[in-house]
């Protein structure tokens, strides 16, 4: 956990000291500045000082910033880490020019907004991953068997051209065609169009180019939605107008790869094309290892969560029930829906003390009832159909008062009110978690009870099930109170299963679950 | 997709008092639409695709699943949604990288101002990630950096902007003064405008805050 709270370094190249001062004034309280002016102290500067989060390059113009070391083969091999561009006079064929050249992160113009430019130093030095990319339900549940790589790859990279100049680009379509064959060119009038031939392609779309000026939606904000909708796609923004501020934010929003001057030139495309697909590859190769990555981590971190799990409870459980019923919590823990894992999940795992709090907040909840319960002792048929006649009737008349004074209960009555009161609490605290009301549980009459075997099958399938968004064994960031509260209770009512033996079942399906209840006291379905 | 700037905005808070105090102040800007608030994460979860939100303010604390879980379906299902995490206390740098990590967009604290979320909620409808450096730096506050303005009108500004706050009329401020009503006006904006304030409360409440040790 080093230096986690100190201020983020930034290299900062510059030419002009006026430049230099004005950037001094603004941001030398929030960021520790290492000034350099030459290109050489530049250099220098990347390849010993490993704290630098980001660098800024404030050049007189457009030579000075092409002719910088960065984008030299030199630059290129020690820099790893975001490039922002402080603008004085911005011209179109600057950013064109630029972006070839190599990545800059972010461009500002004169007057930058010092927040903007503050959130992005931060965001740098936090060396944040991205978002592993959505995959659509379906898709994920036909693929799951199938190899990853397999799933993310498309199958054959298309480009989508999104222009309302029907003949225009028809005609480059064509031309396109004939440069080479093995690239499907799919085209779109609109930014509508254009989505909704995204989303019913799926990832065989590798590359859009999209004109700025069209009816409805711009091309830079239709990128701009595809860059969070479609994060793997490669973005290029075309346009035959000089629209600057347009193109800035297509950069810093959109991250766009390339600026395209119109008219169009067909060689000229397809070579973009070329690369565009090249670094699409090479996205989708990246996602692919990493996402493999991360789960083979988080595999290893559930393992020894469990392992923990183990050894902090299983014999206490065994204990008071007389069975492996931590085991059977597990279970059915790895039958819910786990969630994707991302690495927000390993960074919270190896940077926090997440893992030894969830055991300890689990711990605290768990150990005080397997005392109220241990203290109950064995119990027998009839106690079980009290506790769960007690259950069923709090639940029930929850108008009444079921808790009389001391005086008027004796010990084990107060004991065994205690577990009711607590076994009700914990069954309002997993419906809470899905937003149902008591109304969500099956409350039916014992199993015995042959004329309502139908019935129970009907009433089984209206009464909505319960969902867990997150569980022990899911992915997480934090541990909140709603998850152990939730965790706890639903332990708590695996318990009580053991105890109470049929009266009590928890089942689950399809990632859901449903609690039926089972008592003497119920003569017909309750509303 | 939206066509405008507009923020189609959806709020998640429990507290209903909390959730509408924040309300009324954002629906007071022109282009903020709310498409939908709740109690809770699960009603957000089944609502927020029909609501058509583009923005989604939630809580961290709510009864039934705590904010971060939320966001992190909503976001499964909805990848363009940009999520404004509404948490009890500063967070620090370490645990703001993991929620930022995990797809939300902005945390903003309620030991903050209604200003910085509503700042924070501009910066991120187009997508970005936004952090307010601000809280990271040490010493100058929200306050000192007001007072400081103040001092810098000058002592006529001072004036009008105490007799305002006082919630005297233009008219009875100019007879106090002798000056035309115009001139008060025009004294009332340039005090807006250099002390940073949109509303009259605001000037209401920096006076009482900050004033009261320097009343003369």
């Amino acid at each position: 956990m080093k230096h986690i709270e100190q201020k983020p370094v930034v290299l900062y190249q510059y030419e002009n000291d006026q430049d230099r001062l004005f950037f001094e004034s603004q941001f030398s309280r929030d960021f520790t500045i290492v000034f350099t002016e030459s290109e050489d102290d530049f250099l220098q500067q990347l390849k010993i000082n490993l704290d630098i989060c980001c660098v800024f390059l404030d050049k007189n113009d457009l030579q000075s910033v092409l002719s910088s070391v960065i984008f030299g083969s030199l630059g290129m091999q020690v820099l790893n880490c975001p490039v922002f561009l402080v603008g004085h006079d911005i011209r179109i064929e600057t950013i064109a020019q630029l972006l070839k050249a190599g990545s800059i992160s972010k461009c500002y113009g004169k007057p930058y907004d010092a927040n903007l430019i503050r959130s992005d130093v931060f965001a740098a030095k936090m060396n944040l991953k991205p978002l592993s990319p959505t995959v659509s339900a379906e898709r994920f549940e036909a693929s799951k068997m199938s190899s990853l790589s397999a799933r993310s790859m498309p199958k054959i990279p298309s480009v989508l051209i999104v222009d309302d100049e029907g003949l225009a680009t028809k005609y480059l379509a064509k031309q396109l065609t004939q440069l080479n064959r093995d690239v499907p060119i799919l085209l779109a009038e609109n930014a509508t169009e254009a989505m909704v031939k995204l989303d019913a392609s799926g990832r065989d779309i590798a590359v859009v180019i999209s004109d700025q000026r069209m009816p409805g939606i711009k091309g830079n904000q239709l990128l701009n939605e595809i860059h969070k909708s479609f994060p793997h796609v490669i973005r290029i923004l075309t346009s035959a107008y000089q629209e600057v501020d347009v193109a800035l934010g297509a950069i810093n929003e959109g991250r766009i790869f390339r600026y395209l001057k119109k008219p169009w030139d067909a060689v000229e495309i397809n070579e973009l094309i070329l690369e565009a697909l090249k670094e699409h590859q090479r996205l989708c190769t990246d996602l692919v290892n990493s996402q493999n990555t991360l789960t083979e981590d988080h595999d290893a971190v559930l393992e020894r969560r469990i392992a923990k799990l183990r050894s902090a409870f299983s014999e206490d459980i065994k204990r008071v029930t007389g069975s492996d019923t931590l085991e059977k919590f597990i279970t059915f823990l790895r039958s819910m829906d786990p969630g994707r894992v991302q690495a927000a999940n390993l960074r919270a795992n190896k940077e926090t003390d997440i893992e030894t709090k969830l055991i300890s907040e689990f711990s605290k909840r768990i150990q005080s009832w397997l005392q109220e319960l241990s203290d109950l002792g064995t119990v027998g048929v009839s106690e079980r159909q009290r506790l769960a006649i007690g259950i069923v009737k709090q639940i029930q008349y929850p108008s009444d008062d079921f808790n009389k004074t001391n005086k008027e209960m004796n010990k084990s009555d107060a004991a065994f009110q205690a577990i009711i009161n607590q076994s009700v609490a914990a069954l309002d605290v997993l419906l809470m978690g899905s937003n149902l009301s008591r109304s969500a549980l099956n409350i039916l009459p014992p199993k015995s009870n042959a004329s309502y075997k139908v019935k129970e099958a009907l009433d089984r399938s209206e009464v909505p099930s319960l969902k867990m968004y997150k569980h022990f064994l899911s992915p997480l960031s934090n541990v909140s109170k709603t998850l152990i509260d939730s965790q706890a209770a639903l332990l708590f009512l695996f318990i009580l299963e053991e105890v109470l033996g049929s009266l009590i079942e928890i089942r689950s399906s399809n990632g859901e679950f449903q609690i039926t209840l089972r008592s003497d006291s119920v003569v017909a379905k309750v509303d | 997709m939206s066509l405008s700037n507009q923020i189609k905005l959806y709020v998640t808070v429990d507290k209903l008092m909390y959730r509408e105090a924040i309300l009324y102040q954002l629906l007071l800007r022109n282009d903020i639409e709310l498409v939908g608030e709740s109690q809770t994460g699960v009603e957000t979860l089944s609502e927020i695709a029909v609501s058509k939100a583009n923005v989604l303010i939630i809580d961290e604390d709510l009864r039934d699943n705590d904010g971060l879980t939320i966001s992190e379906i909503a976001l499964g299902q909805h990848p363009s949604l940009s999520i404004l995490l509404l948490v009890d206390h500063p967070i620090n740098q370490q645990r703001l990288s993991i929620y930022l990590e995990s797809g939300i967009k902005s945390v903003v604290s309620k030991t903050q101002t209604i200003k910085d979320l509503i700042n924070a909620l501009y910066y991120i409808k187009s997508g970005q990630i936004y952090i307010d450096g601000e809280q990271f730096r040490e010493g100058v506050t929200e306050a000192s950096l007001n007072q400081s303005r103040f001092k810098e009108l000058s002592t006529r500004e001072q004036e009008v902007a105490r007799l305002i706050a006082k919630r005297a009329s233009m008219k009875d401020i100019a007879e106090q003064l002798g000056v035309s009503n115009k001139t008060i006006h025009t004294y009332k904006e340039r005090i807006f405008v250099k002390m940073g304030f949109e509303r009259l409360p605001e000037l209401m409440l920096f006076m009482q805050r900050y004033m009261s040790q320097n009343r003369t």
